[in-house]
């Protein structure tokens, strides 16, 4: 007799919802999480005034030297004194790169992963971005459809509760919304102005995460509206935007068939090649180091991407030498993230009468034109842009002193718009995790090395990205103050990894020669393991990810959770 | 650190009254301010006259008037635990030779040391620093907004360059400050709705954060 029926490996983004659905379904779930667990009460820092908040939020210079050296330089904005709980510490949580090919891996180990620091984007893939790889003949064709995710990403809509506005654009499907946050004033401009210069784009409000209208669902839950604060990175006391910690854990625990392990490191999944199944899971405990063996009659692994295909690569067997389940030789390649920092910014002239109240947690979103309405280009897929404009408040780098300095910041400054690209990045199998042959971390965890870079492509998107960001600014009438049109493209190209939308290394497809999983996330070879977090993906579009995890989530336990009741499995 | 000058403004808060205040800046000398910096033993980070020099600059930068200035604000005694918690070694050197600088050229400017000049002549010379810096720099560039909220800029190489960076700090203290957030300017710690396009007369002034 297993101790569960699942288990889940990891409670962030895509483990939430695994534990969810399959709870839902009546089954008993073990969550193992490697991190601490983390109590609202007394990690939120959400109520946090400015003054309350210690040197300016900013960590000791030190302590970033020594703990968060790729954390905060990855990410700063969401890395400060008040969020450093969210992050890991890097020197405790070492990884390698190739020579001359940096590799951002940004994460935080806690109840909920990065649910709690993300930054809450939420888009739909496109029917285009489940065929792109047959297309141009970049990775392996998908083995879904954009229709077959379709009801999935209802399903989690509805409950997640996505705040946007409705559009009709093919490339960019609508979600079930709640009210957008609208535009300000600068942002009306923007879109005038870009939709009027270019007919064939669209400036709309940000999707993103937010109760703005919640449902019994979710405040039966205990989730609230959003207050408009934007301290989102500091988790959220009203549970206003989607977490784990704020939605489906607690949904999962009403059910009664929800076990949590905080601490609890998978190192290791056992084979057994008589029944060809997981038979067992390796912990150890993060703390006393002790080691605990889990059994179930199905595995679910959402430790994320990177980790997920650690672990993966890490349970080598006779069957398997070269990590489970993968026959193909595909486990570990294929990683992929979104390139980006092809930006512009600058000041919008007049509207000096308007301003705004409350603090959005998002902007505006230019959805994909490239190579959808637009095919003028020198690259395949394509890229969209985030960004804002918002009214700039006091300067303290502004000429002047004394009562005239602090007149002058009593009324708010300029209008401030910025847009930054997100584009696609091609599968390439080269790009790829393998294990360290000797180096291992604290709880001898063979450490990663990650192989990854842009190409070609991604260059010259990016280029045009560039080109693109600051002629859309001019064509609203925004006068340019910082493009990256002018910049050398090796300036302009973020790392690999820092867009934290990493992807593609345990790919689904059809043939078991050239993939890892099936259509349900199902690896082709081990009937009882299913992986739903990037890993799984493909391809990973343009749009930010993580509703597709969620939806291709939800999709696959109820699979697993059908094939059990009809004793398939 | 209850001189007269606090118990005025403490009082002038307490009754709510900007117009209370206007007196209150009036009366206060330049002995008063000194006074009102002297740090009882407790500095963490800047010696006496360096603490007293950051107040003294604060105050020129942002002083009290109808609402709470910078000293009012404690801005010396925040950046001075600041730079003793949050700064590296580097960061320390470099900012005592900042405001080592920034003296230095005030003093140049006023033609005395900074601090044997009147109330007056301490104004006139960080507004004639402050005339310089901005000429000879240019105005606020897309670059330096983003260096500043990444937290990080590059070492100021001229006293100039030392001044504007100082000023940012006292600036960026002053407006995080209680007082500065909510008195000068406003701020909601939970505003319950997102108003996203308003005539700036009914909103009134900039928001703090
Ligand atoms: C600052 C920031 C902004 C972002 N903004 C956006 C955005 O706007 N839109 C968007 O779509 N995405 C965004 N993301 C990305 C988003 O957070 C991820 O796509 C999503 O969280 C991935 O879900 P996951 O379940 O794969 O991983 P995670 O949410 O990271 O969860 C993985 C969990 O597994 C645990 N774990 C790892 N290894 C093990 C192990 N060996 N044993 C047990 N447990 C383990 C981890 O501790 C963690 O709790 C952002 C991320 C960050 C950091």
């Amino acid at each position: 007799m297993a101790d569960f029926d699942a288990i889940v490996i990891g409670s962030g983004m895509s483990g939430g919802w695994v534990a969810k659905e399959l709870c839902e379904r009546g089954l008993k779930v073990l969550v193992l999480e490697r991190g601490r667990e983390i109590d609202p009460a007394v990690d939120y820092t959400d109520h946090l005034a400015p003054w309350q908040r210690p040197n300016l939020d900013r960590i000791p210079e030190d302590e970033v030297a020594q703990h968060y050296y790729v954390q905060k330089t990855g990410v700063s904005y969401a890395v400060q004194e008040t969020t450093k709980q969210y992050w890991v510490k890097d020197d405790e949580h070492p990884y390698e790169t190739a020579e001359g090919k940096p590799f951002d891996w940004l994460r935080g180990y806690h109840t909920a992963g990065k649910s709690i620091m993300w930054s809450r984007q939420t888009y739909r893939l496109g029917p285009q971005d489940f065929e792109s790889n047959k297309q141009d003949g970049h990775g392996i064709d998908w083995p879904i459809r954009y229709n077959d995710l379709r009801p999935w990403y209802e399903h989690v809509e509805r409950f997640a509760g996505i705040s946007g506005s409705r559009e009709n654009l093919p490339q960019l499907p609508d979600s079930i919304f709640q009210p957008a946050f609208e535009l300000t004033a600068g942002e009306q401009v923007l879109k005038r102005g870009v939709e009027s210069a270019f007919p064939t784009r669209k400036v709309i409000s940000a999707r993103i995460a937010h109760l703005t209208a919640p449902t019994e669902e979710q405040t039966a839950l205990g989730r609230g509206a959003c207050q408009s604060r934007n301290y989102c990175h500091r988790g959220c006391s009203f549970g206003a935007y989607f977490s784990s910690m704020s939605a489906t854990l607690p949904a999962a625990r009403r059910t009664g068939n929800l076990t949590m392990v905080h601490n609890a490191i998978v190192q290791k999944l056992d084979y057994d090649p008589a029944t060809q199944r997981i038979s067992g899971v390796r912990v150890i405990d993060a703390q006393t180091k002790e080691e605990r063996v889990y059994t179930s009659n199905v595995v679910f692994l959402n430790a994320s991407t990177v980790a997920t295909t650690v672990l993966m690569l890490n349970s080598t067997s006779e069957t398997f030498p070269n990590g489970l389940a993968n026959r193909s030789g595909q486990l570990g390649r294929n990683l992929v993230d979104h390139v980006g920092q092809a930006v512009a910014a600058g000041m919008v002239p007049g509207l000096d009468d308007r301003y705004h109240a409350g603090r959005a947690p998002g902007g505006i979103y230019i959805p994909r034109y490239a190579n959808i309405t637009e095919h003028d280009t020198d690259f395949v897929r394509g890229f969209g842009f985030q960004g804002g404009v918002k009214r700039q408040g006091w300067n303290g780098d502004r000429a002047g002193i004394g009562a005239d300095f602090k007149t002058a910041n009593r009324t708010p400054g300029p209008w401030f718009a910025y847009i930054s690209a997100f584009g696609e990045m091609l599968p390439n199998p080269d790009n790829r995790i393998t294990l360290h042959p000797t180096r291992r971390d604290e709880w001898g965890m063979p450490v990663p090395v990650i192989d990854c870079a842009f190409g070609e492509n991604e260059r010259k998107m990016m280029q045009r990205a560039s080109r693109d960001a600051k002629a859309m600014l001019e064509a609203a009438g925004i006068y340019v103050v910082m493009s990256s049109e002018s910049m050398p493209i090796e300036m302009v190209m973020s790392k690999p990894g820092n867009k934290i939308h990493e992807a593609g290394t345990a790919r689904m497809g059809a043939d078991p020669m050239q993939s890892v999983l099936n259509g349900w996330n199902q690896a082709h070879d081990v009937p009882n393991l299913f992986v739903t977090d990037g890993a799984s993906l493909p391809s990973n579009g343009c749009q930010n990810p993580s509703l597709t995890y969620m939806a291709i989530s939800a999709r696959a336990a109820n699979h697993a959770a059908d094939l059990m009741r009809d004793g398939a499995l | 650190m209850t001189d007269r000058r606090q118990v005025l403004l403490g009082l002038a808060l307490a009754l709510g009254g900007p117009a209370a205040l206007a007196s209150c800046d009036q009366a206060a000398t330049n002995d008063e301010l000194l006074r009102s910096l002297r740090p009882d033993g407790r500095l963490a980070f800047y010696n006496t006259r360096e603490y007293q020099f950051i107040g003294v600059l604060a105050d020129a930068i942002i002083p009290t008037t109808d609402t709470p200035g910078a000293v009012d604000a404690g801005v010396p005694a925040y950046l001075d635990g600041m730079m003793a918690a949050w700064a590296s070694r580097e960061t320390q050197r470099q900012h005592k030779t900042s405001v080592r600088d920034v003296r230095a050229r005030l003093t140049e400017l006023g033609g005395r040391d900074f601090f044997q000049l009147s109330d007056e002549e301490r104004r006139a010379a960080v507004a004639a620093l402050d005339t310089a810096a901005y000429e000879t720099q240019g105005p606020p560039t897309a670059a330096s907004f983003f260096g500043a909220a990444a937290g990080s800029s590059p070492a100021p190489e001229t006293p100039e360059q030392s001044y504007r960076a100082l000023k940012g700090l006292i600036a960026q203290i002053y407006y995080a400050s209680e007082p500065g957030a909510t008195v000068e300017l406003q701020y909601e710690l939970v505003p319950g709705r997102w108003l996203a396009d308003a005539p700036l007369s009914e909103i009134g002034r900039t928001w703090a954060e």
